[in-house]
């Protein structure tokens, strides 16, 4: 029971030894930094210099300062005094001809750069309207395409241009084929003008009667369509192909039809 | 792509040299022979830990140690002195309340190091390049230790009395406790008689004629509530403290000094980097990451999300007009048959009779046969 409180005692003796201890050493190490000590202030100077890695100016073998490199004096030959005039011409600027040549440089590049973005948004354009008109075609292909497959009559070869086919015909002596021709040519317009409306099965009355009494009703129009109707029922119903007068009256009539769709879509 | 490889070759160019930035100890002027990068290491290696701030914010108080560069040779701004006087007398243990003891190391701005380097490598130029390294001492003494700076006259708080600087000279000979050790005619401090501190700080280091160079000012306990033992330490120039002076063995030993004078290591001791006038902030900067706008004001990135955002401005001004010819819309087919079934059976359906629908189907077919 004796010995245990003199072997705790021998403990905390022990434990304030090696806190006294390392409080020493601690205080060893402190002095060996203690920077009011010259020589230990130059070694810190230098260690700190040797730990900056980007220091041009500074050697850290000779520990002393390293010359750096300047830009070398450019050494002019005499063929080039032109250069010199061309310094002195910006000196009042406090620029130099090559300062100013830079500054060209700089220009030019955007200039490039403007011209790309300008070329850019022309090509752009380009390729838009390049789509758009493609696509109208397409579109006026397939509503051309729906609108002959609405006309009354069916036609065993394809056409393009029933004007010209009906020219065509007429030039060739066919009259039947020529007012048929004419007859859907003058269906067509109406359509794509909006005058009336082509579907498979309505009869030439109800187109006529469309053009009289529609929406912004065409008496004259319809007039010339009339005459037309007549030729074309005689024609293709009837067999009677249409005298070469009464065709060309018909004919005479296309070209105030014609203008006539065309001063009333203008205006519409 | 020539012609910009050629400009950014000559742009290149340009960086052969020293960097003269003054008073920095990150970034670019790091490397500055101006900087404070070294001097800071050497806080660093003395066991303190260093940073650089440029507001007078928070965090800049919660500093034991505030060393200022002022980059201008000003007096300091009246709001700047009162905030340190402030923050010297008044700083308090955020979990203690204990009032903390604080110490300010302001260095005059009235020296260039630029100077130095150029006259002590002359005579180690490069072969070829004696001209040059004439030229830049020639340009650095004539630059002056304020380069392209003005300076300015005024008193600053009760520490010291700033004028403009006078003709700058050598200093041949040291006084004052901390002379001791340091041969004055192996150093190469100069002042020029621009800071005057006032009679009631203590000299700690003057030249010759009795210039002070480094004088200290221990406070006192005014009352219950202000710090006893902050102190100020006012230094004429940074002729021994700057990047390229602390080469001098016998600046290193001054510079040591001034190191030491913060007192046991794990100091946070912080580089106030600005001019004479700090800005004031009670709050410090967003330390986050930037969002939105402010990632603009971010050298790269603001500099390559402002082409992004102009090469956007572009491409909207491209898509706002109508280019080319307008498209048309498709009109309804007025041939297709099956809208009039699908219109025929809406209309039947809508009776909700599915025997009257397709009875009246069925009479349709029926009659329609007939």
């Amino acid at each position: 029971m004796t010995g245990s409180p003199t072997l705790r005692l021998c403990g905390c003796a022990r434990l304030r030894f090696c806190a006294l201890l390392l409080v020493a050493l601690s205080a060893g190490v402190a002095g060996a930094d203690d920077l009011t000590e010259p020589d230990v202030a130059i070694e810190a100077g230098k260690e700190a210099l040797s730990e900056q890695w980007d220091l041009p100016w500074y050697d850290d073998q000779s520990d002393d300062f390293a010359p750096v490199n300047l830009p070398k004096p450019k050494k002019r030959s005499k063929p080039w005094p032109i250069w010199d005039w061309f310094d002195g011409l910006f000196s009042g600027f406090g620029w130099n001809f090559g300062d100013v040549l830079i500054f060209l440089l700089w220009i030019v590049v955007a200039g490039l750069l403007l011209w790309l973005i300008v070329a850019m948004i022309r090509a752009y354009q380009e390729t838009e309207q390049v789509a758009a008109a493609t696509a109208a075609e397409e579109f006026d292909a397939k509503a051309h395409l729906q609108r002959v497959e609405a006309l009354p009559v069916t036609l065993a070869e394809k056409v393009d241009n029933y004007l010209q086919a009906a020219r065509d015909a007429y030039d060739s002596g066919d009259l039947s084929k020529a007012i048929v021709y004419l007859f859907s040519h003058e269906l067509l317009e109406l359509d794509r003008a909006a005058r009336l409306r082509l579907v498979k099965g309505k009869t030439n009355r109800q187109y006529l009667s469309e053009l009289r009494r529609g929406v912004g009703p065409s008496p004259r129009l319809a007039d010339i369509l009339a005459r037309t109707v007549r030729l074309f029922e005689a024609a293709f119903f009837g067999a009677h192909p249409p005298t070469r007068e009464a065709f060309e009256d018909c004919w005479q009539e296309a070209t105030e039809f014609e203008r006539l769709l065309a001063v009333e879509e203008a205006t519409a | 792509m020539l012609l910009l490889a050629a400009v950014l070759l000559s742009v290149g160019c340009r960086e052969k040299g020293i960097r003269t930035e003054y008073g920095t100890r990150t970034g670019y002027g790091a490397r500055s022979v101006n900087g404070t990068t070294v001097l800071g290491q050497m806080f660093e290696d003395a066991g303190h830990r260093v940073r650089s701030w440029r507001l007078m914010s928070p965090s800049l108080a919660k500093a034991d140690v505030i060393v200022y560069f002022p980059s201008e040779s000003q007096p300091l701004s009246t709001d700047a002195v009162a905030w340190l006087d402030d923050w010297l007398r008044y700083s308090y243990d955020d979990d203690t309340y204990e009032l903390q003891e604080k110490t300010l190391i302001v260095v005059g701005r009235a020296y260039s190091a630029e100077e130095f380097y150029w006259r002590e490598t002359q005579p180690r130029a490069p072969a070829g390049l004696k001209t040059e390294y004439a030229a830049k001492l020639r340009k650095a003494q004539l630059d002056g230790p304020l380069g392209s700076g003005t300076g300015g006259k005024g008193t600053v708080g009760d520490w010291y009395d700033l004028t403009a600087p006078g003709t700058t000279s050598k200093v041949t000979t040291l006084t004052g406790p901390w002379s001791i050790g340091v041969d004055a005619s192996k150093a190469a401090i100069e002042q020029s008689g621009t800071v005057f501190p006032n009679k009631s700080l203590d000299v700690l280091l003057a030249d010759g004629a009795g210039h002070p160079l480094v004088s200290e000012l221990i406070y006192s306990e005014d009352d219950e509530w202000s710090s006893d033992g902050s102190s100020v330490l006012v230094i004429e120039n940074g002729s021994f403290l700057l990047n390229a002076s602390v080469v001098n063995h016998e600046h290193r030993k001054l510079a040591g000094r001034v190191v030491d004078y913060a007192g046991a290591p794990e100091k946070d001791v912080v580089f106030l980097e600005s001019d004479a006038s700090p800005t004031i902030s009670d709050t410090d900067p967003n330390q986050n990451p930037p969002t939105g706008f402010e990632l603009f004001r971010i050298w790269p990135i603001g500099a390559v999300l402002a082409q992004a955002a102009a090469l956007g401005i572009v491409f909207a001004l491209a898509q706002f007009p109508i280019f080319g010819v307008p498209r048309r819309l498709e009109r309804p087919a007025l041939t297709d048959f099956s809208k009039h079934v699908t219109a025929l059976s809406r209309l039947l359906s809508a009776t909700r009779d599915r025997a009257f629908a397709s009875g009246l189907v069925r009479k349709y077919f029926t009659e329609r046969r007939q």
